[in-house]
């Protein structure tokens, strides 16, 4: 599939996974050597602690490999201290193989594959697999070489030491600061066996050149050197030749990942400690979203128990008026079916009427608030609504047929129900209903 | 990590991810919305007492104003002990009212007994005739009586010279062992 955007076509589907893969990969690489607590520098028959500037001398035994020889150096040395953390090893650039590669318009990816394809025709004398450091950023340098059985070596032989083996790193490198403000710099590392010549450009090895002691007696061999050595003069160089210039160094050397050689066994616990992390940040991400969906509930029981203290204050401060509140109540439950049974004061509506209707009634009756009269007026339609517009009445109506009197002095007869305002048995019949009269035969 | 091992986890996660799903999330939410209505609660009473509070002047005179209300209602109320002798009592007063208001009683009709919580009202019917002058103060003379008679049902109509009446009063008494 042909995307539009060749950004998009770089992050193909098929490549997205393996593209993910290399940057954990990476991403595990520099976290561990990142994590190296301890740079241990091999110089000569010496092992060196580049913080600290302490030494121990690597005894060379029968039976005891190079690397088993320098891990029991290394494990005497770090006997006191904290065995866990990881350690940078910087071996003399002699144990390296380097080649030289020009590599222009091409990724850094696609030039580490290109050299990884051509490692056996680029070292033909290495049977087994070959562990590549190399600085892709730039177009041309050098590419270091060192055998993964090496590296597993080194990295055995320290763990029976206890000891864990982050990194392997030439010591050359030590000296290199890819951040320094002076882009280039020529580092002379000699010991009592080789000479080397190392150009760094910006941390990225541009030339590595060494020569054994014992070739250097031959005159051919002194003057190439002799004239490549002085080729390579730069305003910045530095020279190491003895164990004092390592001592001096006095800080930890942080490892230059590109450079750094990483055995499968460090790569392995690599990805532990990454996974190790991983679990820790996912714990503490799980612990973040436990607490942050407890929060709802700790504001909820925050809440309740503000106010419930403030519930408490307001029941201590209105005692006074819930027991008046209570007294009244009481009275109320004691008294109030007395007290609320509708008073129909029919003296006082008798003279009322009789203010409107003037002595015709002929009757009246008044049953539960509701009024009915009979008498003679007029103009009966103005008596209703007279009636009506009265504040003690309401729903007045005509109930009867209206119809003329006998005597035209009289007026028309008329009906009229209506309703007493204020008196309301329909209520106080359903706030005290009457339950049955047997069921209370026992009173009798 | 074997591969069993793997299924069992993950039969293992999926049992617990139903757990939360369709156990703990629901408990979770009624916790929540339990604690919510308490909440309510505790606003809404706290916003009673604080009214209360504010209206303690109010309860006060309220409750002075009922103690003078209630100081009379006992009088109001007819005693006896079985509820023929109230609704005797009940149909005294209501003859005595007619008496003294030159009422002709006609007919009284059996009491009918109403039992509330705490109370028994005993309804006297009675029919009368009366004088037009006398209709005022017959009914004058039943707010005054006491124990109190209150009005239910009243009718009267004119029949010739006099007027005929029908009258259903309610008499109260509280029940033995009611409240207060």
């Amino acid at each position: 599939m042909k995307l539009p955007l060749p950004l998009l076509e770089s992050f193909a589907p098929r490549d997205l996974g393996a593209r993910l893969l290399d940057l954990y990969r990476a991403g595990t690489r520099a976290d561990l050597i990142r994590r190296t607590d301890y740079s241990l520098v091999v110089f000569e028959d010496t092992l060196i602690d580049t913080e600290s500037g302490a030494s121990r001398e690597i005894v060379a035994s029968e039976g005891l490999s190079r690397p088993e020889a320098i891990a029991a150096a290394a494990g005497a040395m770090l006997a006191e201290k904290d065995r866990e953390v990881p350690v940078l090893l910087l071996l003399p650039a002699t144990a390296f193989v380097a080649t030289a590669y020009a590599m222009t318009n091409l990724s850094e990816k696609m030039i580490r594959s290109a050299l990884k394809l051509q490692a056996h025709s680029l070292l033909p004398g290495f049977v087994g697999d070959l562990l590549l450091g190399l600085d892709a950023s730039a177009p041309e340098g050098m590419a270091l070489w060192l055998p993964a059985a090496t590296a597993d070596s080194f990295f055995n032989a320290f763990r029976q030491q206890g000891l864990f083996l982050a990194g392997i790193m030439p010591r050359t490198l030590a000296v290199i600061d890819p951040q320094a403000q002076v882009p280039d710099l020529v580092v002379s590392d000699n010991d009592s066996s080789h000479c080397t010549l190392m150009h760094c450009h910006r941390g990225v090895i541009r030339s590595l050149h060494s020569i054994s002691r014992r070739d250097l007696a031959q005159e051919e061999f002194s003057r190439q050197w002799q004239e490549l050595s002085e080729a390579s003069q730069l305003p910045e160089s530095r020279t190491l030749t003895q164990v004092s210039d390592w001592t001096g160094l006095r800080q930890k050397v942080s490892g230059h990942l590109p450079y750094s050689f990483l055995p499968a066994g460090s790569e392995q616990a690599g990805r532990r400690l990454e996974q190790q992390k991983n679990r820790r940040i996912l714990g503490a991400a799980a612990l973040a979203v436990l607490l942050l969906l407890c929060v709802p509930f700790m504001a909820n029981w925050l809440k309740i128990r503000q106010l419930e203290a403030l519930s408490a204050n307001f029941v201590e401060n209105s005692a006074e008026a819930r027991s008046r509140q209570e007294a009244v109540f009481a009275m109320e439950n004691e008294w109030g079916e007395l007290l609320s049974y509708p008073d129909q004061d029919v003296a006082a509506l008798l003279l009322s009427l009789n203010a409107v209707i003037e002595s015709s009634l002929i009757s009246f009756a008044i049953n539960k608030g509701v009024v009915d009269i009979q008498g003679y007026a007029q103009d009966p339609a103005f008596l209703v609504e007279q009636l009506a517009a009265r504040e003690e009445f309401y729903d007045v109506t005509q109930s009867g047929r209206v119809s003329g009197g006998n005597s035209s002095a009289r007026g028309d007869s008329f009906g009229i129900r209506m309703n007493l305002a204020n008196i309301d048995f329909k209520s106080y019949d359903a706030k005290y209903p009457a339950r049955n009269e047997a069921s209370q035969a026992g009173l009798r | 990590m074997k591969a069993n091992e793997k299924k069992l986890v993950i039969l293992a996660a999926l049992v617990f991810a139903a757990l939360v799903l369709f156990r703990l999330v629901p408990w979770a939410q009624a916790y929540y919305v339990e604690g919510q209505n308490e909440i309510a609660r505790l606003e809404r009473q706290i916003d009673r007492y604080r009214n209360l509070i504010e209206e303690t002047g109010r309860w006060m005179e309220r409750e002075e104003s009922m103690r003078e209300r209630v100081a009379g209602l006992d009088a109001w109320v007819f005693k006896g002990s079985t509820p023929p002798l109230i609704a005797s009592s009940v149909q005294q007063e209501l003859r005595k009212a007619g008496v003294a208001s030159n009422v002709s009683v006609r007919s009284l009709s059996a009491p009918r007994y109403e039992y509330t919580d705490g109370w028994l009202r005993v309804n006297q019917q009675m029919t009368f005739t009366i004088d037009q002058d006398n209709i005022l103060k017959f009914l004058n003379l039943l707010e005054q009586t006491r124990p109190r008679l209150l009005v239910t049902e009243f009718s009267i109509s004119r029949n010739r010279r006099e007027y005929t009446g029908n009258i259903t009063v309610t008499g109260f008494s509280k029940l033995p062992g009611a409240k207060g």
